[in-house]
């Protein structure tokens, strides 16, 4: 069953990236693997029915990986005995939410300690509701579409930037992934391209803006954090790694709550890193249209900032893709098109 | 490699998913074997219904056959006992018919004789390669007033075409009188009844 399903995917195109977002619903394709390009991208209000039916029907294909909203995901830190199982682990969550006990988990080590000779790991987990999932999954179905898998935007938005990771030492580098969506915010980090840190926050709303600008007419500021390495960059000779935009300087201000919440991200992944200082802030999400409050909020903690745009890596994607709302379509299609190569 | 965030569905969704996909395939898969099967039944069945009638055809040309060789061996024995039956009568019938005979003989007999005894034998004789040749031998015993009315005898029926090889046995005195007794062997020419008819 398992050639079936191989031989399957190899003849079949990509995936068809579903990315649910607060108001939007946003649906992708690329075709090609090795150099993808653009089959389509489309924009669907969330509570249009026929038109996602209509707008599946624009894609190659009936297979879907779907992405719910950072709203309908549950993130959280623990840190237990090396030996727990996954029902002490479900206990040690519902002790902080328990809409954890209904909740399909997925847990990934960060990272293993051993103090005073008890060994202790520091898990991610991050779980999902399955009622959610499963009406999902019927509205993605009654629509006539066939979803494969369900993943996270703190997956996806990262996967988006896994070619920026390919060469050599390139897991050195430590980057910090905001990604915007609505009311609530999804911060990351990453270790190359190895989610070590998420953590759900709310972001208080004040006009977002619904189309994104490039601006390229300056450099971006480069604000070190205090102990970061300053030349990690220097080999490339640009400041601008491809797909990412740098943000610049304003007057901006910004919620404090939030930036504060920003810095207990960075506490926490300093006690378990102590070692390694986030080197890059990346925006993404509808929210990182607005230029202004990134640069804002790059500026409030001190770290380069830069907004993503996936569409750098996607061949055509610049006309119908651009800017950082379309960053977990874009790492899904770049990510499950992987899978099926 | 399959990273835990990857798919956050159920396994058990999966898992029931993938049966619904075998039973699918396997409902397909019974479905084309069982119209496969179907067919090819279906064609066995046409091809054997083409050999029963053929079969059919065949017999009733067999049978027809049958009929007719057996007529042909029956025709073949009526001809058969036929001939035989025809070389059978052709054994008793005469060559030159007898009155035709018995009227030159008396016909050519002279003045104041008159005859005894006429006997007809047929002989047979094979040859070296098997065919039969009949022969028909007369032998007349009369009696004649003197030796040249027997001799004028011999030269008359000598000189008919019905006879041939005529020859005296014997010529004697009879007792108490003066005529004479004799016996003439003749053969009948068997040619002659067609070349009386060719005359004709």
């Amino acid at each position: 069953m398992g050639s079936l399903q191989w031989l399957t995917r190899r003849i079949s195109s990509p995936p068809i990236a579903v990315v649910y977002g607060n108001e939007m619903i946003r649906l992708m394709q690329t075709r090609g693997h090795a150099s993808p390009s653009i089959q389509g991208a489309v924009e669907v209000s969330l509570d249009d029915i026929g038109g996602i039916e209509e707008a599946l029907r624009m894609f190659k294909g009936k297979r879907c990986v779907v992405c719910l909203s950072t709203s309908d995901i549950l993130v959280q830190h623990i840190r237990v005995g090396i030996d727990e199982d996954e029902t002490s682990i479900r206990e040690r969550l519902l002790q902080h939410d328990n809409r954890w006990g209904n909740a399909e988990l997925r847990k990934l080590c960060v990272k293993t300690t051993n103090t005073s000779g008890v060994s202790k790991q520091e898990l991610l987990c991050v779980g999902v509701d399955r009622l959610i999932s499963q009406n999902i999954n019927e509205n993605i179905e009654g629509a006539g579409a066939e979803v494969v898998a369900i993943t996270v935007p703190l997956y996806a938005s990262i996967r988006a930037f896994d070619k920026l990771y390919r060469r050599d030492g390139d897991d050195k580098m430590t980057s910090m992934l905001i990604d915007m969506e609505g009311a609530d915010s999804m911060v990351m980090i990453a270790h190359g391209a190895n989610c070590v840190f998420a953590h759900r926050t709310e972001l208080e709303q004040h006009g977002v803006k619904s189309e994104w600008t490039p601006e390229t007419d300056s450099f971006p500021q480069v604000i070190p954090m205090p102990g970061a390495p300053s030349n990690e960059f220097d080999r490339r000779e640009e400041n601008e790694p491809r797909g990412l935009c740098g943000v610049y300087t304003t007057d901006s201000t910004i919620d404090t709550s939030f930036t504060g919440e920003l810095e207990r991200c960075l506490r926490h992944h300093n006690s378990l890193f102590p070692d390694r200082a986030v080197d890059r802030i990346i925006f993404t999400g509808t929210g990182a249209n607005d230029a202004e409050r990134c640069s804002a909020i790059a500026a409030s903690v001190g770290i380069e900032g830069f907004i993503a745009d996936p569409s750098a890596w996607i061949d055509g994607a610049a006309e119908l893709a651009a800017g950082p709302a379309w960053t977990t379509a874009a790492g899904m299609c770049l990510r499950y098109s992987e899978v099926a190569a | 490699m399959k990273h835990p965030f990857d798919d956050f569905l159920p396994p058990d969704f999966h898992s029931a998913r993938e049966d619904t996909r075998v039973i699918r395939i396997g409902i397909v898969l019974v479905a084309v074997v069982s119209i496969a099967t179907a067919a090819a039944f279906a064609t066995t069945l046409t091809g054997w219904r083409g050999l029963l009638q053929n079969r059919g055809s065949v017999s009733a040309r067999w049978d027809d056959a049958t009929t007719r060789v057996h007529a042909l061996v029956n025709a073949q024995k009526s001809m058969s006992d036929a001939i035989k039956t025809a070389a059978r009568l052709e054994y008793f019938t005469d060559g030159v018919p007898r009155s035709l005979l018995l009227w030159e003989l008396t016909q050519f007999l002279p003045e104041r004789s008159e005859l005894d005894d006429i006997r007809l034998e047929t002989r047979e004789q094979i040859s070296e390669d098997g065919s039969i040749h009949r022969k028909e031998l007369i032998n007349i015993l009369g009696v004649a007033p003197n030796d040249a009315s027997i001799s004028a005898y011999i030269e008359s029926i000598n000189s008919s075409t019905h006879f041939q090889n005529v020859s005296l046995v014997y010529a004697q005195q009879e007792e108490g009188t003066t005529n004479r007794n004799f016996s003439v062997q003749l053969e009948v020419n068997s040619l002659s009844l067609f070349a009386m008819v060719g005359d004709q």
